[in-house]
């Protein structure tokens, strides 16, 4: 696969031991793009978009503040409180009540409203020997994406159709309960919710990744890499994913077909002469949790554990749902499940339509883009 | 510690006087939808008693595996029991199982018979991969072998239930629901104390942990599948299912009665003939009542799907051949009392949210109308076992059953009442059964 | 591979480095907030994070506590989209298993294990692009990840690779002169010491040559503890300024 090797073997820069610098300076962020949807004023009144870039020094203490540098030493340090242990940070009953009431009031603890996400950054192409590659960070929630296409026979049923196939690696970074196969059910859950979204013809056009009906046909194999979780974890997996497959290049080949009818697959030598996916349909989901009476979208750790059940739902771009999902051990009344997919629907094109701008804005930057990656 | 649990019985569906036996078999008969009761009902006990032939089956196993474990491998045929005797009459102990070992393979007279020569299947082997012919069947030639042909059909009917409570001696609580052709039977096991790696992380809860398991038998579907789920795709899938129950039967169970304890469910899907999920959840519910585990509510499921196009409509409880012709399906959970939704799971395309919301409407509606069928369903077994454990109708039981004959004829007015929806929808079912 | 020169007549190797020098290496402390430690390093275009948890209790089995030091434990696992075919599990097969133990072994030579008995020190590795050297990487993010997370050590623990090629002892090895299959040694040095911590190699060499082999790795980990150094200072002086000292 010419495609993939031209960036193994791409001689590295000429670089002596000393002249490489460590990138902590804060010069290298320009590259990521930020996204952040944010409800208007009015309730339910029109998004307004901001794509701008972080501002750096907002941030950091904050990061501080979870338990970097030194924080270890004595064991506990202070961020044993807000340690990732998935789904279960231990809270006492004064902290949730004081978020289910600020819920109430429409007023979240990190000063959001019910219906605003957190500040998301982007970034496509980080790892070079992928097909494709997305990184999201959704507050304290890291997700990296890589897919890769590699050339397979078509299913049965679907002779002339092309597959994704999804693979969820819980990490032990994101928990160390995650260790081993500590991981594994959650891994497994999340990528049948991500077949689920998927199940239908309108999200990707898989007739394009066919190469030769019943004989070969791409097989992107979407690998999801769980980093670090804060919190609503399907939705960032979902914005990663369809960041990713927009990044996504697969090389053109040509059939070749000699005499005796033997076939002959010729793969483009040009690393630039690629099939993009169309990404336009391809759905996000939106988590909303339930917390007391009302429901909040991209729920932190916390809200999460004041929420006893949440709604699942895969929204396109135009609004179509693909999926839904009750999520959790508590039980929904009816009427605040349709108000729950009206209003994941609202946000969901609210958050597409800033994706779709990012992503785009990044891409027009090309090649020459600053890659941020791990390091900024 | 199990001991330490006093379970009681699912007070909600034992109060009151057990009604008229005539009732039930009218429901059951109206519901089923067959022209003739008579037949249809023995058709499904009938299973329902194989069913139980095959619950008691492992304990055989066991004992076979007992005997074989004192004895050699078993080469062939009786020859290797003469050859065997000595052994056990050298040692001159357990005369006992010398005896069974020797009269086993005379019981099996006709065993000496059996070729020694094992079939060597390893030599003939199959492809690695098959598929059913019916893949490479021309589309439109489907055999109509399907309930509910292709015609149009009330989008808003349900197909006949028959349900039945405690029919597995060897489990704590166990169900078997029938819905047109789909089979589901379910058991459910514990309290126990909770074990594996997630003990610490139970204890560490409030309440106890609800376990479950999903499988398809091997002949359930179409297409054979390997048990186990091993094959492509397949465990995963087993897995989705398993957890949809889990989380649809969290809300209904109350898991804070049993602190460090797990309530074990399995369901077993015989015959995949549409809405298995919802079927699954219906059977896994009326098993943690049959068990007499607490519950705030039952829960019932339905499932619903829509076939392709704009303006195609959404159909209740889709058989097979419909589920795989529809572009998106949908299924819902209800706990009926309390009106609130346990579980929901759909995906496809079917547009815009309002659609879905149309579309758990219905669902939500066709768990009420199957509701009352549980209810009996669960009334019936607890009498059952009323009747088991007690030591035959007494006088006084009987002189109690004879007051209560008003009490009877109500509840089975009540049960024609809420039996009527279904029956008054399904009489298109009886023409076509 | 064969036919393909990994050593120009010029001195030059297939990426342009001369023998004895590094891959542009970078690094940064502190990617995660939630884990006690991490840290980030690219070494040319091997990528690899670490996380440490700890010291905390034991998780698990309280059995497995020592009574007079911290345990160590370590994950190795590479993600599956990062080497040139995809992986079918990140972890768990048995050359993770054996560069876990590998991990494990070398930082309990580094970690002053004995002021944490009883506890336990969890060091997570995650490879998310694989283009040689993946042990040495890793060891180097796992140093820095555990500086970050404060844990004392007696040195840094600074890893390099290094083959032998045309009588030649070539540092820091990529993927392509990896798979060319010549020998290969891996080393984990203590730099203020001079002591190993984890020597390794395989393939077959002649003796004679080892030692210039050994003294070439040693000289690039050397080198490569010049950089971390660098690192971490940087990430003290603006952890430094951020507390407004």
């Amino acid at each position: 696969m010419s495609h993939r090797l031209r960036d193994l073997g791409t001689p590295n820069p000429r670089s002596s031991p000393s002249g490489s610098q460590a990138g902590g300076g804060g010069g290298g962020r320009s590259g990521r793009r930020s996204l952040m949807t944010r409800r208007g004023a009015a309730p339910g009144g029109p998004a307004r978009t901001d794509d701008a870039t972080v501002v750096r020094g907002a941030r950091r203490p904050e990061r501080r503040r979870g338990g970097g540098f030194g924080g270890g030493g004595g064991g506990g340090g202070p961020s044993a409180a807000g340690r990732g242990v998935m789904a279960s940070v231990a809270l006492s009953e004064a902290e949730k009540v004081y978020i289910v009431h600020g819920v109430q009031e429409d007023l979240r603890v990190d000063g959001r409203g019910c219906e605003d996400y957190r500040c998301a950054e982007v970034e496509t192409d980080v790892v070079s020997n992928t097909s494709g590659s997305a990184r999201v960070k959704l507050g304290h929630t890291d997700i990296l994406v890589g897919v890769k296409a590699e050339m397979g026979t078509p299913k049965l049923e679907r002779p002339d159709e092309g597959y994704l196939e999804f693979f969820v690696d819980c990490s032990a970074n994101a928990t160390p309960e995650f260790e081993g196969r500590g991981g594994d059910d959650l891994g497994t859950e999340i990528a049948n919710t991500l077949y689920r979204i998927f199940n239908n013809k309108g999200s990707i056009d898989l007739t394009s990744l066919c190469i030769s009906p019943r004989e070969h046909c791409w097989i992107l194999y979407v690998d999801v890499l769980l980093l670090e979780c804060g919190g609503n974890l399907f939705d960032a997996i979902s914005i990663a994913v369809k960041a990713a497959l927009f990044n996504t290049s697969i090389p053109k080949v040509r059939v070749l077909e000699d005499e005796e009818g033997s076939k002959d697959i010729e793969l483009s030598d040009d690393p630039y002469d690629c099939i993009r996916l169309n990404v336009e349909n391809v759905p996000c989901i939106i988590t909303l949790s339930k917390i007391g009476y009302r429901h909040v979208v991209d729920a932190t750790l916390q809200e999460e554990a004041c929420s006893l059940a949440s709604l699942l739902v895969s929204v396109t771009s135009k609004g179509v749902l693909t999926c839904m999902r009750k999520v959790g051990k508590g039980s929904l009344d009816p009427e605040s499940i349709f108000e729950m997919m009206e209003t994941g629907k609202r946000v969901g094109k609210v958050l597409h339509a800033s994706l779709q701008t990012i992503l785009q804005k990044e891409e027009n930057l090309g090649p020459k883009r600053p890659k941020v990656g791990f390091l900024g | 510690m199990v001991t330490g649990f006093w379970l009681q019985p699912f007070r909600g569906h034992c109060e009151g006087p057990p009604p008229d036996r005539r009732a039930h078999g009218l429901t059951a008969a109206a519901l089923r939808g067959a022209p003739t009761p008579a037949g249809a009902s023995r058709h499904s006990r009938g299973s329902v008693h194989a069913l139980g032939g095959a619950g008691r089956v492992p304990s055989a196993g066991r004992m076979r595996a007992r005997v074989g474990r004192s004895s050699p491998p078993r080469a062939a045929g009786g020859s290797s029991a003469e050859q065997r005797s000595p052994t056990f009459g050298g040692n001159g102990e357990a005369p006992t199982p010398e005896a069974e070992l020797r009269n086993r393979p005379a019981a099996s007279g006709a065993a000496p018979a059996v070729p020694t020569m094992p079939g060597d299947h390893r030599r003939i082997r199959g492809p690695e991969e098959s598929q059913p012919p019916s893949l490479y069947a021309l589309p439109g030639q489907e055999d109509d072998d399907d309930e509910g042909a292709a015609g149009a059909r009330d989008p808003a009917r349900l197909r006949p239930v028959y349900a039945r409570a405690g029919l597995l001696s060897q489990a704590k609580g166990s169900a078997y629901l029938e819905a047109g052709r789909t089979k589901v039977l379910c058991a459910v096991s514990g309290p126990r104390p909770a074990e594996g790696e997630r003990a610490g992380a139970a204890a560490a809860g409030a309440g106890g942990r609800l376990v479950c398991d999903f499988r398809r038998a091997p002949f359930s579907g179409p297409r054979r599948r390997r048990p186990g789920g091993a094959g492509a795709g397949g465990g995963t899938e087993e897995r989705e299912l398993a957890l949809a129950m889990q989380e649809a039967l969290e809300p209904a169970v109350r898991l804070g009665r049993y602190p460090r304890a797990q309530l074990e469910v399995s369901a077993l899907l015989l015959e995949d003939g549409g809405s298995a999920l919802a079927a699954a959840l219906t059977a896994a519910s009326l098993a943690l009542a049959d068990a007499g585990v607490e519950m705030y509510d039952v829960v019932v499921g339905c499932a619903l799907s829509r076939g392709a196009g704009p303006d195609a409509a959404w159909l209740l409880d889709p058989t097979r051949r419909e589920e795989e012709r529809a572009a998106a399906g949908i299924t819902v959970a209800l706990l009926p009392v309390l009106n609130q939704v346990a579980g929901l799971l759909g995906s496809g395309e079917a547009g815009e949210a309002e659609s879905w919301a149309a579309a758990v409407r219905l669902g939500l509606e066709g768990c009420q109308r199957l509701y009352p069928v549980l209810q009996q369903c669960l009334l019936r077994a607890a009498r059952r076992r009323g009747e088991a454990a007690g030591p035959g109708p007494t006088p006084a039981a009987a002189a109690a059953r004879t007051p209560s004959e008003a009490d009877a004829a109500a509840a089975a007015a009540a049960a024609a009442a809420a039996g009527a929806d279904a029956v008054a929808r399904d009489p298109p079912e009886d023409s076509e059964a | 591979m064969a036919g393909l020169e990994l050593l120009s007549d010029q001195g030059y190797r297939v990426d342009g480095r001369r023998a004895g020098e590094l891959r542009k290496i970078q690094a940064r402390m502190g990617v995660f907030a939630q884990a006690d430690g991490s840290a980030y390093i690219e070494q040319g275009n091997t990528k690899a994070l670490a996380v440490v948890y700890g010291p905390h209790e034991m998780r698990g089995s309280r059995s497995r506590a020592l009574p007079d030091r911290a345990l160590v434990n370590c994950q190795y696992s590479m993600a599956t989209f990062s080497t040139g075919e995809r992986k079918r599990r990140p972890h768990g097969d048995r050359k993770a298993c054996e560069m876990g133990l590998q991990l494990r072994q070398t930082f309990e030579a580094a970690i002053l294990t004995q002021l944490y008995p009883r506890s336990q020190i969890d060091i997570y590795v995650q490879v998310l692009q694989a283009d040689g050297g993946n042990y040495a990487a890793c060891v180097n993010a796992a140093t820095l990840a555990v500086l970050d997370a404060g844990i004392p050590m007696r040195d840094f623990v600074c890893a390099c690779s290094a083959g032998f090629v045309d009588g030649t002892a070539l540092a820091d090895l990529s993927h392509v002169e990896e798979a060319a299959g010549g020998p290969q040694l891996a080393l984990a040095l203590l730099p203020a010491s001079g002591q190993l911590a984890l020597l390794e190699m395989d393939a077959r060499l002649h003796e004679d040559h080892l030692q210039q082999v050994l003294e070439a790795a040693s000289q690039a980990a050397r080198d490569v503890h010049a950089l971390l150094d660098r690192v971490v200072r940087q990430h003290v002086r603006e952890a430094a300024l951020l507390l407004g000292d």
